[in-house]
């Protein structure tokens, strides 16, 4: 083959090459597109809890704010903050946090007046569906608070729990994921100091 | 084999049917309850044995004791209930409606008090004279609460004190020792 003459071979390669490169620029767009919504995107759970809430209260519901940190964005907080020199508790409850969301919502013009019965009612069953159940649930005058668990899975170190709170025609929903162990032994620590400090002031130390 | 097979999965079947179908020994249904309208106070916690064993697990350092009586436990589950002028009769025929069954069904009433409008009554499920099954505590405080309290589990009778001050249920703070009768 002279040198001039071109490579019968290469030609197919680039153009395969460039398909391979636009397709990777389109996944880690598509990625970051997602990933970067993904912070104002509640997850399932919490997203089912608070649908259940502003389809048992209808109305024109706005929402005020939406936030979501996951695993990643929490292990990175934690690799940052591990080159710092952090106070123990703080430490702690950096270390705890494996996942935080929260949901903020208006009913601006509520069809009927919500009642707390019917959202908790509502509530109930759909977390109950997929396999939550309510540890608590607090209803004062036209307040609510109600707590939830999964049925399984629940340890020291995997801790995951949804909350939600209507007040005055507002929606707060949370969903955390968290090691409560870090946290454990912060309590165990004040709790030693406290108890110390007692039995030194019965000795009259 | 086939029919070897058939008969151990049915008997499997079987055995878990009807674990789930019965409640424990020490467990009361009060039924549901709902918020009353017209904001009156409610307030339910319902906790199971995981996360019981959780806060055993985050005190067993420091109060032993206490986590051996938490380990213990199987559920607790409590009901208040804001009494209006819809909901007055029927907590108050319910309230009556498991007292009377739990009588029925060999519960042990160990306190029966009325004093200013307040009636409170404990009852214990138990095994033997060592242990407790589980609790029941009913109080009507004249007519503004309804508390209805259930706690399942493996509980020293000593320790029901013990148990109403962590767990902050006042009726059983005060109950006597048992060598104190």
């Amino acid at each position: 083959m002279s040198p001039g003459t071109p490579n019968p071979v290469s030609t197919p390669q680039r153009s395969y090459r460039g398909f391979y490169v636009t397709g990777a620029v389109l996944l880690g767009l598509a990625c970051a597109v997602i990933g970067i919504t993904g912070y104002f995107r509640l997850g399932s759970d919490t997203q089912a809890l608070r649908d259940s809430c502003l389809s048992a209260a209808p109305g024109q519901w706005h929402k005020k704010f939406s936030l979501r940190v996951g695993l990643c964005t929490t292990a990175l907080a934690r690799t940052v903050a591990s080159g710092f020199k952090l106070e123990p508790d703080a430490q702690a409850a950096l270390e705890a946090v494996h996942g935080a969301e929260v949901g903020i919502y208006d009913l601006a013009a509520p069809a009927a007046e919500p009642t707390p019965a019917a959202l908790l009612a509502r509530a109930d069953r759909v977390m109950l569906r997929r396999g939550w159940d309510r540890i608590v649930g607090v209803v004062n005058e036209r307040e609510l608070v109600a707590i939830y668990l999964p049925h399984r899975g629940v340890s020291l170190r995997h801790m995951n729990c949804a909350l939600m709170v209507f007040h005055e025609n507002q929606l707060i929903v949370v969903g955390a994921r968290a090691n409560l162990k870090p946290l454990a032994d912060v309590a165990a620590r004040h709790l030693e100091v406290v108890e110390r400090g007692a039995g030194e002031r019965r000795a009259g130390i | 084999m086939p029919f070897a097979v058939g008969t151990a999965l049915l008997s499997l079947a079987l055995t878990f049917n009807g674990r789930a179908g019965g409640l424990p020994a020490g467990q009361v249904d009060f039924g549901t309850f709902t918020p009353p309208s017209g904001g009156a106070q409610f307030v339910e916690v319902n906790l199971t044995s995981n996360l019981i064993s959780l806060a055993a697990k985050l005190v067993e350092k420091q109060e032993p004791d206490v986590a051996q009586l938490l380990n213990g436990l199987q559920m607790v589950s409590v009901h208040v209930i804001g009494l209006t002028d819809e909901n007055r009769d029927d907590i108050k025929d319910r309230m009556e409606k498991t007292r009377k069954e739990l009588l029925t069904k060999g519960w042990d009433r160990i306190v029966a008090a009325r004093q200013e409008g307040k009636d409170v009554g404990i009852y214990l499920k138990t095994q033997n004279k060592d242990t407790v099954q589980g609790l029941v505590v009913t109080v009507l405080d004249g007519n503004e609460h309804a508390v209805f309290i259930n706690i399942v589990g493996d509980i020293k009778p000593e320790k029901l004190a013990l148990l109403g001050e962590r767990l902050h249920i006042d009726p059983l703070k005060n109950l006597p020792k048992p060598d104190e009768k």
